[in-house]
């Protein structure tokens, strides 16, 4: 499962309670078979950075909470894959809505 | 003190999905003001929308001879006799109509001439199960948000934490919380409150449910002095992912448990289920098959990744691809997932599956009005005991959280409607705002996601699918040690920072998780999903009787009342019928 190999993981940060603008973060984990961007986020949270904000409660799909910019593109983050040959991901928060913190963004208000 | 927020409203109703949802409206109907908060997004939370096909009632389209006493038949065997049986005959009956409600509402349940179809699944004497291809959760969410979206006297409250219940003169005044997304101190003042907080499924390891499913409905309806009951019995999924770790625990493997009888075997290629039930092997019961399962990853026979191998790799390629177009509609999707894209080839090899926890038969004690011992407390759906037993019928969850959430709903309006606002003393405010904001100050101790995970291995390991005594003692013991261990939080900022929230919900876990080993400790029988490896067989003579719980000077106070037998006692019924299920 682990090949001693790392994924390079850019992830734009923003507290707007206390940064003046968005920043770039790197992380490095350990490379795993089949880790989706989720899965991804939630290893950064909890192995390595506390303080990371996101959402994604229902794992399969449905919910759209997860939705983030992953090199360059508006996905789900538990339906991307990442594969072998992503050397490096760049993820921001998905376009066009305000940022609560980090990748955890405000929807419409029903 | 911390500045707030103070709201008020008739009827405040903690959870938004099945039964939350359907409680608002019913308040709402009356012509209440309702305040729906969520830890997360209406429509988006908890566990409603993952539900993948059943809701029963017995509408008897497929089978006339189907009808709510044959539903209430079949509930009360698959729960083994300690359903609350008044509540059981009112559900089935009421089932039907809260379902049909749900067209209404904007669900398409899937038709087959002309009428709704009805699938037959296990425990069922006749099939009895509306659904919505195979994403029934999603759809049975969207109707029903829609259908609150219509009420202009429902407010939703998303990302809001509720910290804990409000009792004042003796009646709960309603609940403290904080907006998650600055991280400000709420006071929700209300006439009555329901709790529809769903399961405690994210207590163990493994779990098929979202993160958001700590529990908290329980810890603080037992905070506030209210009884719980049948807490000892979670229910487990036996065959769900165990790997990669990124699907981890949901049930999609099931797929080709059920439809092209694939085999399980551990990590020695032995076909094991031959030593627990040579007839049925691997389409015996739920529970045999989590047993015999967790038995093997327990003696050091699972697969690598905590589990053990699902294949069905044994059958031609073309056979394999003609049973998922029929069934699937020649998609690889297993629930929401795409198995192909994590690398999963089911025709060259086997899957790593391991039992998940799915669902929680106990909760909070109400009567068939869906109130609690406590005055002004009212609740509903997953959160609450009485229908299941000792297990829940496959197909009662959905339809279960409409007509509890639908009784949750009416009552507390009626109640709303004859009572006044509480007050709110202000120290009791203070000291929840010390309670809650102190763990920010917090500079030594260390993260609450290390001692949450801490507690999902205890949980899966020592008071989850075989439980014994000195298992459940020390499983006590390490809760209590968990408890004392200093929580630090990595960002003192207040704005989403949702370790600070994992630190108040895992408050929720640990006393959840003790409910739980205690209450197991209480029952010295097996029944149900309930199995104790020191007390093998069920024990009707002494244990028709719910284990109940309550908080009483500040200890868990455990009692045993006789189960609520109204119509059908267990000698009725041939055992013939009671091994079929």
């Amino acid at each position: 499962m682990n090949s001693g190999r790392t994924i390079k993981v850019q992830v734009e940060r923003f507290n707007p309670d206390q940064d003046p603008k968005p920043f770039l973060q790197s992380y490095e984990l350990n490379w795993e078979e089949g880790m989706n961007v989720l899965r991804l986020l939630t290893r950064i949270y909890e192995e390595v950075d506390h303080t990371l904000g996101f959402m994604g409660p229902c794992r399969i799909g449905f919910c759209g909470l997860c939705r983030v910019n992953v090199n360059g593109k508006n996905v789900m983050a538990c339906q991307k894959v990442i594969k072998e040959k992503d050397e490096e991901i760049f993820l921001k928060p998905v376009s066009g809505r305000p940022v609560i913190r980090d990748l955890a963004v405000q929807l419409d208000e029903k | 003190m911390e500045a707030y927020t103070e709201m008020k409203t008739d009827v405040l109703i903690i959870g938004s999905e099945a039964a939350g949802a359907r409680a608002a409206i019913e308040a709402a109907n009356q012509g209440l003001e309702v305040i729906m908060v969520t830890k997360g997004v209406q429509g988006k939370s908890g566990v409603t929308m993952l539900a993948v096909y059943s809701c029963n009632a017995a509408l008897g389209y497929e089978d006339p001879r189907d009808n709510p006493e044959v539903h209430f038949r079949d509930t009360i065997i698959g729960g083994r006799f300690i359903n609350n049986q008044e509540m059981v005959d009112l559900y089935t009956r009421e089932a039907p109509e809260r379902v049909l409600e749900m067209e209404e509402y904007g669900i398409h349940w899937t038709q087959k001439n002309g009428k709704f179809a009805q699938g037959l699944v296990p425990g069922s004497t006749y099939p009895r199960s509306l659904h919505v291809d195979w994403a029934t959760g999603i759809h049975f969410s969207r109707a029903l948000n829609s259908e609150v979206a219509k009420y202009p006297g429902v407010k939703s409250l998303n990302l809001v934490f509720v910290t804990g219940l409000i009792r004042s003169d003796g009646r709960i005044a309603g609940v403290f919380a904080i907006n998650m997304v600055d991280g400000t101190f709420l006071v929700l003042r209300a006439k009555a409150t329901i709790i529809a907080t769903g399961g405690g499924m994210y207590l163990y390891d493994i779990n098929s449910a979202s993160y958001e499913s700590t529990g908290d409905g329980y810890a603080y309806a037992y905070h506030a002095g209210a009884r719980l009951m049948d807490m000892e019995f979670p229910q487990f999924y036996p065959t769900c992912m165990a790997y990669p770790f990124s699907i981890r625990g949901l049930p999609g493997a099931t797929t080709i448990r059920y439809f092209l009888n694939a085999k399980l075997y551990n990590t020695e290629g032995e076909r094991f289920m031959r030593r627990y039930d040579p007839g049925r092997m691997e389409l015996t019961t739920r529970d045999v098959l989590a047993r015999a399962i967790f038995k093997e990853m327990k003696s050091g026979k699972g697969s690598p990744h905590g589990g053990v191998w699902l294949d069905c790799s044994f059958l031609p390629g073309n056979i394999i691809e003609s049973q998922v177009n029929r069934v699937m509609g020649g998609k690889w999707k297993w629930n929401g997932t795409d198995i192909q894209e994590y690398g999963l080839d089911v025709t060259k090899m086997a899957v790593e599956v391991a039992p998940a926890m799915h669902y929680f038969m106990g909760g909070i004690r109400v009567n068939r009005e869906g109130k609690t011992d406590l005055e002004g407390l009212f609740a509903g759906g997953e959160a609450v005991a009485g229908i299941d037993g000792a297990n829940r019928l496959a197909g009662n969850a959905l339809s279960g959280c409409l007509v509890t959430g639908y009784w949750a709903g009416r009552y507390a309006g009626q109640y709303a409607t004859r009572e006044k606002l509480g007050d709110i003393p202000r120290e009791v405010m203070e000291e929840e705002q010390r309670r809650v904001f102190s763990i920010l100050d917090t500079h030594e101790g260390e993260s609450p996601i290390q001692i949450r995970t801490a507690l999902q291995r205890l949980m899966y390991t020592h008071v989850g699918i075989v439980r014994k005594e000195e298992e459940l003692h020390e499983a006590i013991r390490s809760i209590e040690e968990m408890r004392c261990r200093k929580v630090r939080v990595a960002s003192q900022g207040k704005r989403f920072n949702r370790e600070w929230i994992e630190s108040l919900e895992l408050t929720n876990m640990l006393d959840v998780g003790e409910l739980i080993a205690r209450s197991a400790l209480e029952r010295e029988e097996s029944r149900g999903s309930h199995f104790r490896e020191d007390y093998p067989e069920s024990n009707d003579r002494d244990w028709l009787k719910n284990v109940a719980v309550r908080k009483n000077d500040g200890v868990m106070e455990m009692e045993t009342v006789p189960a609520v037998i109204t119509k059908l006692r267990p000698e009725e019924v041939s055992d013939e019928l009671r091994k079929n299920d």
